[in-house]
């Protein structure tokens, strides 16, 4: 099972380090299927404060002039124009069919009028007044904007309670997943959709999720990452798209990342060691497990558990691989957070490593941690520092080391090596295992690559149980906002699931293991959180 | 004819408010009893009423509330969290008005104080980036913490809500030491505002 663990894992290093240099993703904002052209443009205008014509759009709160970027219509009156109260102001409900009612409206505050029509809308805009002529809320800026912009303002407020997120209709919800068609993961990437496609079916059995179904729509990884993320982000414009669930993508994770970020469309899953976790820049995307940057803070704070280690003279020796560089970063950081002054960083570059010279240096610096960063060369690393006699604690990335390493450390190295892994066999629950049988009887298909099956499997329940806390009324928005809620979630196949406003990585740690070189195995340290 | 322009404020921001929900239950007093620096006895009656609760700022420092928020100084609070879209940009744009009128005054004067509604979602670093925003120079603190903490501050200040979106638009203006408070429409006229702010840092104590 753990060798599982590494084929998965080993899986996301060949595709980083087979993924040519980054290219910059054009930006294109997504195009709303299904909407006019004035209708698109106007919805520009009333979620962002973009003039669509180019001309310039003014709003005065006061005396003050504000950008109008940062006081957008939806910013009060909601992304569908519901309305909502905060802070004491209500701000109305703005689709049309509301606004041109007959017997106008009464407002809680006692504010009464008749009402609207495209004229009267106008000059409430401008003017701040409502059609009997009384003022609005002072939160209420004026507006000024040319004639073009407010026709394709008003053209889409009488079209936005029936303006729907992408991928989303009364019967169906879309989800995409990007996996290899052919290349050497063509067959993992099979194998996942084999997952994703019966565990939807078996949803879409039971009657879907509140009347709709989920209808999976894969998309292709491309020769490289630019093609990868231009692939995607035609499906999202062309195929009407509501969320990407799991799929075999890493190596295109940053320009992924931008997509996702572009078109606001969330992306649950993506199975990679390179995740971007700030939710500040980036709300659309939930990792479920730890990427090389929580592994390494958790091998860092495990270390600094340990009386000897803590505060020992640390190295970090790593190659320059974007994995082992994001986590050599993430480990200075922690280091320097828990109060470590001396951090010595040896770089190991162009294939060129030897062994002996760099155990040389670090005995000589009296190191006595080492984090050891790269896919090869940590095994002969561990048998120079043992002809030195030198014995330092080495941790290392599980989804990096060497396979055989287990069998290669000498005796000397007991409880001195230290793995992390993102997930064990032990995560894998008798119920949750059973589950995911019953698909493959139900649905027929072979139980193969059976990590990279229990990602994707464990990535279409959280989908599935985000779905059902966002309700019937869905939309991405309220998608993100029910995966945030997820606290502890339980998928039966990986540890539990931990999301929320300032969270996207679902498990943020990593198990611990170290190696008993007498049994030629691993011992297990237990579950070591990022904090 | 200031007094009137101050009632007439008080009035606004009361017919502003009316929509709010009744007034939610007080929150639970935090229990850390630490919180209090010294024996009941010898703290200063402001002391014993806002307690010390711990607080972070936006640079992720600890700060008491009434140690090192407010003891000794004349503050303008407000109550905000910064995934709000509706009223929290313009008021703290009002803010920032002040702080643009006041100059360097800001900071030796008086502080601006702005506390989240939301701490679970608003880390320092949030704060931080938040501050940015608004140009918040170093005389401007915004405050996150433990919830509990955030509450009972917020409660001591009668801006306590049980939902972050019922957060009120008010600036609470106050002179610690002469125990002078006033209440202000936070997206009033910028003009108005520095006359109360000013009101207040010019108090002499005494009866009024």
């Amino acid at each position: 099972m753990l060798s599982a663990a590494f084929a998965l894992t080993v899986v996301c290093v060949v595709l980083v380090t087979a993924a040519p240099p980054n290219q910059q993703v054009a930006q294109q904002p997504q195009a709303a299927k299904g909407l006019t052209p004035a209708e698109r443009r106007g919805k520009a205008l009333y979620l962002r404060g973009e003039s669509p014509s180019g001309k310039p759009i003014v709003a005065m709160l006061g005396d003050v002039d504000v950008p109008p970027s940062t006081m957008p219509c939806a910013g009060c009156h909601g992304l569908r124009g519901e309305g909502k109260t905060e802070g004491g102001v209500t701000a109305g409900n703005l689709t049309w069919t509301n606004m041109i009612k007959p017997y106008g409206h009464t407002h809680p505050s006692g504010r009464k009028h008749g009402a609207f029509d495209e004229k009267l809308f106008a000059q409430s805009l401008f003017d701040g007044v409502d059609p009997a002529g009384n003022k609005l809320a002072v939160a209420m800026p004026r507006f000024q904007m040319s004639n073009e912009d407010l026709a394709d303002l008003i053209a889409y407020l009488k079209r936005i309670d029936t303006d729907r997120d992408p991928g989303l209709t009364d019967a169906t919800i879309t989800v995409g997943t990007i996996i290899p068609k052919d290349g050497p993961f063509a067959e993992i990437g099979a194998a996942m959709k084999e997952v994703l496609t019966a565990y939807f079916a078996n949803i879409n059995d039971k009657g879907g999720i509140y009347n709709r179904r989920i209808e999976l729509k894969t998309i292709d990884t491309g020769a490289d990452a630019a093609a990868t993320a231009a692939n995607t982000r035609t499906q999202i414009e062309n195929g009407d798209v509501f969320a990407i669930v799991s799929g075999l993508s890493a190596g295109a994770d940053k320009e992924l990342a931008a997509v996702a970020r572009d078109a606001e469309i969330p992306f649950l899953g993506p199975v990679t060691l390179l995740t971007q976790t700030s939710a500040q820049e980036n709300r659309n995307l939930f990792y479920l497990l730890p990427g090389a940057g929580q592994q390494a803070r958790a091998l860092l704070n495990f270390a600094a558990g340990k009386p000897e280690l803590k505060k020992s003279r640390l190295a970090i020796v790593h190659s320059e691989n974007e994995i082992a560089l994001a986590a050599a970063n993430a480990i200075e950081d922690q280091a320097r957070k828990l109060g470590w002054n001396s951090v010595t960083r040896k770089v190991i570059s162009g294939g060129r490593f030897d062994a002996q010279a760099i155990v040389t240096a670090l005995k000589s610096e009296g190191v006595e941690t080492v984090f050891f960063l790269s896919a090869s060369g940590e095994s002969e690393f561990i048998s120079a520092a043992a002809t030195a006699n030198w014995t330092p604690h080495v941790f290392l990335l599980g989804s990096l080391a060497e396979r055989d390493l287990v069998k290669s450390v000498p005796l000397s190295f007991k409880d001195h090596v230290f793995l992390s892994f993102p997930s064990v066999p032990n995560d894998v629950a008798p119920a949750g295992l059973a589950e995911l049988r019953a698909l493959e009887e139900k649905y027929n298909f072979p139980h193969r690559h059976i990590a990279s099956q229990l990602n994707a499997f464990a990535a279409a329940k959280i989908f599935t149980e985000g779905l059902k806390r966002a309700g019937r009324d869905l939309s991405r928005e309220k998608f993100i906002t029910a995966l945030e809620g997820l606290y502890e979630y339980d998928t039966g196949v990986t540890p539990s699931i931990t999301f929320g406003p300032n969270r996207r990585v679902g498990a943020m740690g990593a198990y611990v293991l170290s190696i008993d070189p007498a049994k030629k195995d691993f011992v297990s340290n237990g579950w070591v959180s990022n904090d | 004819m200031k007094r009137q322009l101050f009632i007439l404020l008080i009035l606004s921001a009361a017919a502003f408010t009316t929509n709010a929900q009744v007034k939610p239950a007080p929150p639970a007093e935090p229990h850390d009893h630490s919180h209090m620096s010294k024996t009941a006895n010898d703290a200063s009656p402001a002391e014993k009423y806002f307690t010390d609760v711990e607080l972070t700022n936006q640079d992720g420092k600890k700060v008491r509330f009434y140690s090192d928020v407010l003891k000794g100084k004349t503050v303008v609070v407000n109550a905000f969290f910064t995934t709000c879209t509706s009223v929290c940009p313009p008021m703290n744009r009002n803010m920032e008005k002040i702080q643009e009128a006041l100059g360097d005054r800001v900071g030796r004067d008086v502080f601006l104080v702005s506390l989240t509604v939301d701490p679970e979602t608003d880390t320092p670093a949030r704060l931080k980036d938040y501050a940015k925003k608004f140009h918040a120079g170093s005389g401007w603190t915004f405050l996150t913490g433990k919830k509990e903490n955030l509450d009972w501050a917020l409660y001591k200040l009668g801006q306590y809500v049980e939902k972050k979106d019922d957060h009120t638009t008010v600036f609470i203006i106050g002179n610690e030491p002469t125990g002078l408070w006033k209440k202000a429409f936070g997206m009033a006229n910028v003009a108005e505002l520095v006359q109360i702010v000013e009101s207040v840092v010019n108090d002499k104590g005494g009866t009024q």
